[in-house]
């Protein structure tokens, strides 16, 4: 069974500033991967690094990236751009700004597959209906009349579904997809999501600030902080037994009906630092509650022998 | 960072012209209006008296182009402030009365935007005297469809955002919120669109006086020098050069600050995304 | 011991024109986006209100605030209806009743920085009569709300999320408001940021005795924050009560869905 993705020491630099470092992750066949962090903790970038959407001015070293098959170091542009494009599907974080405001909904949302399977339009079009229906649309012809601007941001965000099924990916990539979402409509998508991978059997990677939605969602996880896995693994390992100072405060606060109102919500004080990412000793020593003096030096990585639970840090 | 050519180069064409401008006041070596009738037709020559010459009734033609400068610049940069300032207030106005009011205003502006502007302007002109004050009236009617259109459609723009909700929830009047908060948000496209326009403004105002229309002889205006030199040409080709290269460099200079400032508007907007 | 009630307000009913005749100005179609509310907020306590986007909820946050007027029924400030306050009344009014808004960056003059933001509404409601009277309350207000004060000459692009929606909360405090309207103000953070920004809001309310009214789609956030809650779908209140009951016995079917969709255990 060959891996979806092999990150293997993935750097990123803004110029001298460490923006990514030392970030390695493994996406099995099949699987639904959560990559959790707050925001600037680069779990954006390595999801483009991935799929070769990094800005420009953006400098990247990594070991290996391999994207569905294919080594993406030693690939041209083009055949990059070409394999990017039949095998992956990238759902963005804001639904508006993916879809063209004035075009209609059946005129774009074809475009990748007739380009890159050499489709009609003809073709294009009845593979659309037959996705639309497939992501919960009970009128899918409907709905490819609208324009963007005449669905609501759920809705929006199914048809961003769709037009990433069409090629039928080998890896779908799903960039905070419910952020901007209400609760309700939230669940409805990641249900949608859980269905397709169980379907179709399409690895998703799952990025996500929301520990509590990563949870009930993905099979593996990665925790990231300040441009770095602190902790990965199964889902059900890391949570049953989490080794990192941060992830156990980020289960802590994941809100449950058991939450005493009398009492403040658990939270983590400070917030993520953009630059000086290139120290040898832990970033999170500022804002961790059992920093020690070794901390600031030095941080010791373990690896249990099965490989499905890594984390960086000093304590046991 | 890119660098910006266009501004570059038109802040220094800019700059030319506006020394000259300033050493019209100081410098000037003759009377611009003088004639010398046994001096005429003299050739451009950097070791003589006359720098760049003398035309057909001898009078210097340095001096003329440094008079020109003021004529050139008043008008200029004075039709479009009073094209500019008129325009806010029709834009401002125009936006407040939604429906009727609006379209009206919106319309007129319209159709007085579908001349183009030297045409405008010469209709104008036969209405209005001619000479400096008609120029400048002429021209800044043209001015304010522009500047209408534009503040209009940024009033529209700003209003739904959210910290103009903000500034409504603890208490500002409107016109408070117009000055602290839409005029910010709307002059960095409001100076480009300035900076084009003046380029706009200086080739009618050339092209008025070209056609006779705008400044009259005996006084020194660029684009009458430029029509005064037909007569010569073929004969004395240099009388057209001085005043054709004092119009491009100021046309010139001011589009491309415009197109300058546009640039880093465009580059600030896809940078805040 | 009844606490005196902030803002009563009674069967606010909301409708937007979409289709009126050109000429005669008839009204051919219309939208309702709030259908006949009721409530009371006492002072010191927080209601909430809970639905999906499109309930109502924050036109009634609006409305209650004075940024729009309510088509049918009234607002009561402290028992007097606004619409019969004198001038000086209704500044008072207007002044004691303060926002806070979803996108905190957004809700920021970016043309503006820090400092400037929050003196404005120091200087608009005449509290300070020029910048150096506005800067003293600004340092304290800042601190209160958790920020350091080199953050008073950044703009707000240059800051976090987190860190411009505590100049927010700054800036409502800063004119001694007795109610503030939280729409959705933690919507917009991070997770981590979310916990950080509610802890803040419930200190400030039990150290100053402040109303809110917080209107969010997450019922569990809404929970939390809230000593009522109320329960919009399509501009009705399907279901109201104290905080507790309603989320440990919802009665209405569209209350247990917004409680399934918030806790995922």
């Amino acid at each position: 069974m060959s891996d979806t993705v092999v990150l293997n020491n993935l750097h990123i630099k803004d110029g001298e500033n460490t923006l990514v470092n030392k970030t390695s992750l493994i996406i099995e066949q099949g699987e639904i991967f959560g990559l959790v962090g707050e925001s600037g903790s680069g779990k954006t970038l390595t999801a483009k690094a991935i799929i070769d959407l990094l800005p420009e001015g953006l400098n990247y070293t990594a070991d290996e990236i391999i994207t569905a098959g294919k080594n993406m170091l030693s690939a041209s542009p083009e055949a990059k751009r070409e394999h990017i494009g039949k095998n992956v599907g990238y759902i963005p974080q804001n639904t508006v700004f993916y879809l063209h405001p004035m075009i209609k909904i059946k005129d774009q949302i074809g475009d990748g597959y007739i380009y890159h399977m050499h489709k009609n339009k003809k073709e294009a079009l009845e593979k659309a209906e037959a996705l639309l229906k497939k992501v919960g649309f009970e009128n899918p012809i409907t709905v490819l009349n609208y324009y963007p601007w005449q669905l609501s941001g759920g809705m929006r965000q199914r048809c961003n579904i769709a037009m990433a099924l069409m090629n039928d990916p080998k890896l779908i990539i799903a960039d905070e997809p419910t952020t901007a979402l209400d609760s309700t409509v939230q669940r409805q998508v990641m249900e949608l999501f859980r269905t397709i991978n169980k379907e179709l059997k399409i690895s998703i990677l799952l990025i996500s600030h929301d520990l509590g939605l990563v949870r009930h969602y993905s099979h593996s996880l990665a925790v990231m902080y300040a441009g770095q896995i602190v902790e990965s693994g199964y889902s059900k390992t890391v949570f049953r037994n989490p080794k990192h100072p941060y992830t156990r405060l980020l289960i802590k606060i994941i809100p449950s009906l058991k939450i005493k109102k009398s009492e403040p919500l658990a939270e983590i004080p400070g917030f993520v630092q953009e630059k000086g990412r290139d120290i040898k000793g832990c970033l999170f020593i500022e804002r961790c509650p059992k920093a020690m003096d070794i901390c600031k030096e030095y941080v010791a990585e373990h690896m249990d022998d099965m490989q499905d639970h890594c984390y960086r840090c000093n304590l046991e | 960072m890119r660098k910006n050519v266009s501004l570059i180069i038109g802040i220094v064409l800019v700059l030319i012209i506006i020394a000259v401008w300033m050493l019209s006041f100081v410098l000037m070596p003759y009377n611009p209006n003088e004639m010398n009738i046994p001096n005429k037709f003299l050739k451009p020559d950097f070791s003589s008296e006359h720098i760049l010459g003398t035309d057909n009734f001898g009078r210097d033609i340095l001096s003329r182009i440094m008079y020109g400068s003021r004529n050139v610049l008043l008008v200029g940069i004075g039709s479009v402030t009073l094209g500019t300032v008129i325009g806010i207030f029709l834009g401002a106005v125009a936006s407040m009365f939604k429906r009727f009011a609006n379209t009206i205003i919106m319309r007129i502006m319209d159709g007085l935007m579908a001349f183009p502007g030297i045409l405008l302007a010469m209709m104008l002109v036969t209405v209005v005297e001619r000479g400096i004050q008609g120029s400048i009236i002429a021209i800044s009617i043209f001015m304010v469809p522009v500047f209408s259109r534009l503040v209009y459609s940024m009033i529209l723009d700003t209003e739904d955002l959210l910290f103009i909700k903000a500034a409504k929830s603890y208490g500002s009047s409107k016109i408070q919120i117009f000055f602290r908060h839409y005029i910010p948000a709307m002059l960095p496209k409001l100076i480009t669109q300035f900076s084009s326009a003046i380029g706009s403004a200086v080739m009618i105002e050339t092209s008025l006086s070209f056609l006779g229309l705008g400044i009259q002889p005996p006084f020194a205006s660029w684009g009458l020098m430029l029509s005064e030199s037909r007569q010569f040409f073929l004969i004395y080709p240099y009388l057209a050069v001085a005043p054709g290269i004092a119009i491009i460099i100021t046309v010139l200079g001011f589009n491309l600050i415009g197109d300058g400032l546009n640039d880093i508007l465009i580059s600030r907007r896809s940078q805040n995304e | 011991m009844a606490n005196k009630a902030v803002i009563s307000a009674v069967n606010i009913r909301k409708e937007y024109v979409t289709k009126k005749h050109f000429i005669t100005g008839k009204i051919k179609e219309k939208y309702v986006a709030v259908k006949g509310a009721s409530f009371e907020i006492e002072e010191g306590k927080t209601i909430g209100i809970v639905g999906e986007s499109g309930s109502g909820k924050s036109t009634i946050g609006e409305i209650v605030g004075g940024l729009q007027e309510p088509t049918y029924g009234n607002v009561f400030y402290y028992g007097k209806n606004i619409k019969d306050l004198s001038e000086e009344e209704y500044r008072n009014y207007r002044k004691s009743v303060q926002f806070i808004f979803q996108d905190p960056k957004g809700s920021m003059d970016p043309n503006y920085k820090i400092s400037d933001i929050l003196s404005m509404p120091l200087l608009t409601t005449d509290i300070a009569k020029n910048k150096k009277e506005a800067g003293k309350i600004i340092d304290k207000m800042l601190i209160r709300a958790g920020l350091d004060l080199s953050i008073k000459n950044k703009y707000p692009a240059e800051i976090s999320g987190g860190q411009c929606q505590r100049a927010a909360i700054a800036r409502a405090l800063i004119v001694n408001p007795k109610l503030i309207i939280c729409d959705e103000p933690v919507s917009a953070l991070d997770v981590s940021i979310q916990a950080q920004i509610l802890n803040l809001l419930r200190e400030l309310q039990k150290e100053l005795n402040i109303s809110y009214i917080f209107i969010s789609h997450d019922i569990g956030v809404v929970n939390y924050m809230s000593d009522t809650i109320l329960v919009m779908n399509n501009g009705t209140i399907v279901e109201s009560g104290e905080a507790k009951n309603v989320l440990l016995n919802p009665k209405e079917k569209y209350t247990k869905k917004l409680i399934e969709s918030a806790f995922l255990e």
